[in-house]
């Protein structure tokens, strides 16, 4: 029953994120436009400084654009659950029998099948760039995203649950979560960073989806995995458990 | 307690505190069986948070509570299937059509799909709106909201209908067209009812009442027995000058005398009231703007138990 329950609430979220049309604009339009402009301008501003050229940087960026928009999708996908508090939805859904699991599990498939596909969709843009995924790279891909988009969502569910603004989540959202996608790598590697970055960075179970990403995407077809992606994916499974285990732990307590 | 099959609800001693604010104070009710038990109480009294616990969505902090015989501290899952649900804000999903929320909801609760949609679609007419059903509830109008939540709530044959201010914001052409459905289901489903409302009029119909003030049950019982408590009929007499008229009054003797706003209450300390209503009109007619014949109210019973007008209370927002 609560699968049944979650894998509505899920398709709810879809449903419901498909109809507002604005939302799908934005979640897949924003990153690669911010991936363009600010790989092509940093990029070449790199290049007139002879450190690095607009192409090179556009394909390093690339694994964050994918990370950025699992980001966006997920945590995005967890302000439903301030709206569903404050537009009364919520309430009917907390008196079911399992209602407190079904919304947790509904909030984290729905916000992992959004985060996924957009990234996935993105991802389809590869070759344009310096990147030749194969299937057997595909497929890791996609685990890894999968990870991280329940890892992501959970976060998200795990702030968003307690609060009644969705201001105020917007609010952490710039004070909290973009950093956290800073220091992944995404925009810059560890190795060059000051040292307390790079401490910063080793704490950041973002670095290592983006590590994952990043290397899983130069792999070309017939070359070995990356070594240290086993590495990668324990980390970001441990860290994903973790928070779901949070949120579990947040929603069976009633006031 | 816990045990009794004719007891539908009961909650003993129940207590509860938002933080250091105690906001219930030893509440205890009993809805019998195929009863209807109105928490009657003015903005703020505390309806609300004991709603929330009875319909498990707060953690019993003191007393208990039981449902259809089970206990909420140990069984609040048993306890959710055995209830329906109408929250003072509806609980529906405004983007999604009527058809789709009856969905979702009987989803949430593990209703196979083909038993699931001949619910829906005997639910749908039996509230009148199953012309509606692949409309988005965001453009419907705030009584076929309310219908289509009843739709929703019955979905899951409950029966225990809980609800919260349930005509809240509703005009009173459509209050007392939700109120007409809800008594026809009840009667046909032999639903148990148990509802909070503010509104004085709303909770006449009720077999029992229970009022709620500032957290403490001040009156509870059957709505006839808690009017005969307050005595028999008096006169009400509306004036410009209550005091005036009062002092004028006072001196007829066999009768008590009470001063209201822009009115004098009158009780006849011996004999009928209808006379005296008589005699008052042809006395003081000049001073008087009407005189009307009243029957105690629970209005009355709010006066005399909080020392209160029911008017002073703070109102709906």
């Amino acid at each position: 029953m609560i699968m049944q329950a979650s894998f509505s609430l899920a398709v709810r979220e879809i449903v419901r994120f498909l109809r507002q049309k604005n939302r799908v604009i934005g979640a897949l339009a924003t990153p690669v436009i911010f991936w363009f402009l600010l790989g092509s301008g940093v990029g070449r501003s790199l290049a007139s400084s002879g450190i690095r050229e607009r192409a090179d940087y556009l394909t390093y960026f690339f694994p964050g654009i994918v990370l950025l928009i699992i980001l966006f999708t997920a945590i995005f996908s967890t302000v439903s659950v301030i709206e569903d508090r404050r537009e009364g939805f919520l309430q009917g859904v907390l008196v079911a029998p399992d209602g407190r699991s079904a919304i947790l599990f509904g909030k984290l498939i729905g916000g992992t099948l959004l985060a996924v596909f957009q990234a996935l969709i993105v991802v389809l843009i590869a070759p344009y760039t310096d990147y030749h995924p194969d299937a057997r790279v595909l497929m890791y891909l996609v685990a890894m995203i999968a990870l991280l988009a329940v890892g992501l969502t959970a976060l998200g569910f795990l702030f968003a649950w307690p609060m009644d603004s969705t201001q105020g989540f917007h609010a952490l959202i710039n004070l909290f979560f973009v950093p956290l996608w800073f220091l992944s790598g995404a925009l810059f590697p560890a190795s060059g960073a000051a040292e307390w970055i790079r401490t910063l960075m080793r704490f950041n179970p973002l670095s290592y989806g983006h590590d994952a990403l990043a290397g899983l995407l130069a792999t070309r077809p017939g070359m070995p995995l990356p070594l240290d992606l086993s590495h990668d994916f324990s980390i970001v499974i441990a860290s994903t458990l973790l928070l779901v285990m949070a949120c579990a732990l947040q929603v069976s307590r009633r006031s | 307690m816990a045990g009794s099959s004719l007891c539908a609800v009961q909650a003993d001693g129940v207590g509860y505190s938002y933080g250091r604010k105690r906001v219930l104070e030893n509440i205890d009710l009993r809805l019998e069986e195929g009863g209807m038990f109105c928490v009657l109480g003015p903005n703020g009294s505390g309806k609300t948070t004991l709603f929330k616990l009875i319909s498990t969505i707060f953690a019993l902090q003191d007393g208990e509570i039981s449902v259809a015989g089970r206990s909420l501290r140990q069984f609040p899952t048993p306890v959710r299937r055995k209830i329906g649900v109408l929250f003072q804000n509806p609980a529906v999903d405004m983007k999604l059509t009527v058809r789709e929320n009856l969905r979702y909801h009987g989803n949430l609760y593990g209703l196979e799909t083909y038993d699931l949609e001949k619910r829906i679609n005997k639910n749908l007419e039996a509230l009148g709106v199953e012309n509606r059903g692949g409309e988005m509830v965001e453009s419907l109008s705030g009584g076929l909201r309310r219908r289509v939540e009843i739709a929703k709530v019955l979905l899951t044959r409950p029966s225990i209908l809980l609800m919260d201010e349930p005509t809240t914001g509703l005009d009173p052409a459509i209050r007392s067209e939700l109120w007409s459905i809800i008594s026809g289901i009840r009667n046909s489903r032999k639903l148990s009812v148990l509802f909070t409302t503010h509104l004085l009029e709303e909770a006449e119909p009720a077999d029992e009442i229970m009022l709620l003030d500032q957290g403490h049950s001040v009156a509870s019982g059957k709505v006839s027995e808690l009017r005969s408590s307050l005595g028999k009929e008096y006169v009400r007499i509306g004036t410009y000058q209550p005091k005036k008229l009062a002092a004028r009054i006072r001196k007829e003797g066999e009768i008590e005398v009470t001063v209201e706003p822009a009115a004098v209450k009158v009780v006849p300390l011996r004999g009928l009231a209808a006379p005296l209503a008589i005699r008052l009109w042809r006395e003081y007619s000049k001073e008087a703007t009407s005189v009307t014949l009243c029957r105690p109210t629970l209005e009355d019973l709010f006066l005399q138990k909080t020392g209160r007008l029911w008017s002073s209370t703070p109102g709906e927002i």
